[in-house]
């Protein structure tokens, strides 16, 4: 075997020991609530990568650092594999039910026909990619009706994605070294806080579990049950959106819970490290950093246009009620959050809605915060380096030209470099945007009772942008190949695109040594 | 034993900004909220929560005032 894989396998393994950690801290749950039939399935799906992990580990300890091809496949593929070990919980626990041990006494209370769904593998894979990439589509038909158990790993999993994978095997198992950054980089993150990266890798542990108790204490205040406040906490400050209850935050029909997760929502939006300044009193990062800048005023601008849209197509009665779930609806898209407060959004809602909604999923918010997207300042680049570009034909060809991008002045080289990154990852957002939309019009019955091109693109553009607002056709019930198209689609989304691209010319044209 | 000696969490507890109030909110907070768990809303935890979210917002505004200067 070559050095290369062994890297790959060593740090796989380390995710898989992580990840069984998760697993098994999380029998806690079913022991609060008395959910004693879901503890031995919950200590088989930790078990499994627990091993599995252990004999990667042990098999390759003197394995070489990733370089940043390595880093980039163990990225992909360690989401990957955690997406489907992380399903075990939901196939366990949906099979431990079914069967019914008589050992294990399951209470006549227990929701079968909700959990039969995860019986089916693609289901439970399915459900466990959509919360660790923080999307929230779901597989369920009733959320509120299943065990606490299965609720808290659909929110662990979120909560965890929100942040990263491998931010957590890197702040839990430390390995200083060049290694950490290139898989701290490979996942989507680049901004560090401070010069060591188990350092910065702790401090947005630290920040991030500091705010998640802030948003439960602020939800609860608002009047929500503490159960579903600390759910719905974690759920939304990762800017994941699972919920606990059926009908996502529209089943409290509270002004006031609405009002509360606005600002969990944008929390989620703002990079980690304008999150650090900030509590360490450099206040005028609020307005002095340009992504945090542009998610205040794309929320604000996207949230009145959507409001008013509502209201001239008559599809709320009032201004109040417009602006109440235009401003909701559109900080939920943008954040990538997918919290819902608008019932058959796909039906009631108009066409120039939606898409203008699939356009703030498509945006996202800040790079470095845990929302999904192209990012702000992808889109920031996008804006000021074509103009940069225009605006040069118009001047000599001699003159000494510079870009300014959040603070930084660049070179028309730099300017060129950057603005070529941005279109790449845009550029192949919109071809599996794309993809994804043929796929499910192929498969989906469209025309008079079916569903229209704008839900396709939407749904799409939710799963790619890990939002979960759906028009409806996301399910249980939907093809086999649908959930696999949307699963890739979730995948490469949140790991933006390149580094499974990156795996897949490794796995199938060859080049991982 | 210290808090990073503790198995899973510990490691991340040991990451903070070496801001003792924000250590203690971090501490105290995962307390107050299963302290709510336990007792439901009453007019104490109420009072304890309101309490927590103003003490925090208060603390990081002043904190920032206070650096500016």
């Amino acid at each position: 075997m070559g050095n290369s894989l062994e890297t790959i396998a060593r740090d796989l393994g380390r995710i898989f020991r992580a990840l069984s950690g998760l697993i098994f801290v999380s029998v806690a749950v079913p022991i609060a609530w008395g959910e004693y039939y879901a503890i031995p399935p919950l200590l088989v799906s930790a078990a499994v990568p627990f091993l599995i992990g252990r004999f990667l580990v042990d098999r390759f300890p003197g394995a070489a650092e990733p370089g940043k091809r390595h880093g980039m496949m163990i990225a992909a593929s360690g989401w990957f594999f955690v997406a489907l070990f992380g399903a075990l919980p939901f196939l366990l626990v949906s099979w431990t039910v079914a069967i019914d041990p008589a050992v294990l006494s399951i209470p006549a209370s227990v929701d079968t026909q909700t959990l039969a769904a995860f019986q089916n593998p693609i289901n439970a894979v399915f459900e466990s990619m959509s919360g660790f990439t923080g999307t929230g589509l779901t597989m369920s038909r009733d959320e509120s009706v299943l065990p606490a158990t299965l609720q808290w790993w659909r929110s662990l999993t979120e909560w965890v994605g929100g942040v990263g994978v491998i931010v957590l095997t890197t702040a839990i198992l430390a390995r200083p070294g060049s290694g950490s950054l290139t898989l701290y980089e490979s996942e989507a993150r680049s901004e560090k806080i401070h010069p060591s990266i188990v350092s910065t890798v702790r401090t947005i542990w630290w920040i991030f579990i500091l705010f998640t108790v802030v948003s439960i204490l602020l939800l609860w205040l608002a009047g929500m049950p503490m159960w579903e406040a600390i759910n719905h906490g974690m759920t939304g400050l990762a800017t994941g959106g699972f919920s606990v209850t059926d009908a996502s935050i529209a089943t409290y029909d509270s002004v006031a819970i609405d009002l509360a997760l606005v600002p969990v929502m944008i929390l989620g939006s703002i990079a980690f490290p304008v999150h650090y300044l900030i509590l360490s009193g450099e206040l005028d990062n609020f307005y002095t950093d340009i992504q945090t800048r542009w998610v205040f005023g794309f929320f604000s601008i996207g949230a009145l246009l959507v409001s008013a849209m509502l209201f001239m197509n008559e599809t709320y009665a009032s201004i109040q009620s417009s602006l109440r779930y235009g401003l909701f609806q559109f900080v939920s898209a943008a954040s990538c959050t997918g919290f819902q407060t608008a019932s058959h959004l796909g039906q009631s809602w108009s066409p120039e809605t939606q898409l203008f909604l699939s356009v703030g999923m498509v945006v996202g918010g800040a790079a470095g915060s845990t929302v999904g997207g192209i990012k702000l300042i992808r889109a920031i680049t996008l804006v000021k380096g074509t103009a940069f570009r225009i605006r040069g034909i118009f001047e000599p060809s001699s003159a000494m030209r510079y870009l300014t991008i959040d603070g930084r002045t660049l070179s028309e080289v730099e300017a060129s470099q950057e603005l070529e990154e941005a279109a790449i990852i845009t550029f192949l957002w919109v071809v599996f945007l794309g993809i994804g939309t043929f796929v499910l019009l192929w498969l989906l019955p469209t025309g008079p009772g079916g569903f229209t091109l704008e839900n396709v693109i939407f749904e799409v553009a939710s799963a790619q942008g890990n939002v979960g607002l759906s028009t409806g056709i996301t399910g249980p019930g939907m093809p086999v190949t649908g959930k696999v198209m949307l699963l890739f689609n979730m995948w490469i989304g949140r790991l933006e695109i390149i580094p499974v691209v990156v795996l897949l010319r490794g796995v199938f044209v060859g080049g991982y040594r | 034993m210290r808090l990073g000696d503790l198995p899973v969490v510990g490691p991340l507890l040991e990451g903070h900004t070496a801001d003792p109030v924000f250590d203690a909110f971090i501490v105290l907070g995962p307390l107050l909220i299963l302290f709510i768990a336990l007792q439901g809303r009453t007019r104490v935890t109420t009072l304890l929560a309101s309490g927590y979210l103003i003490g925090f917002v208060g603390y990081t505004l002043v904190k920032g005032i206070r650096s500016r200067r």
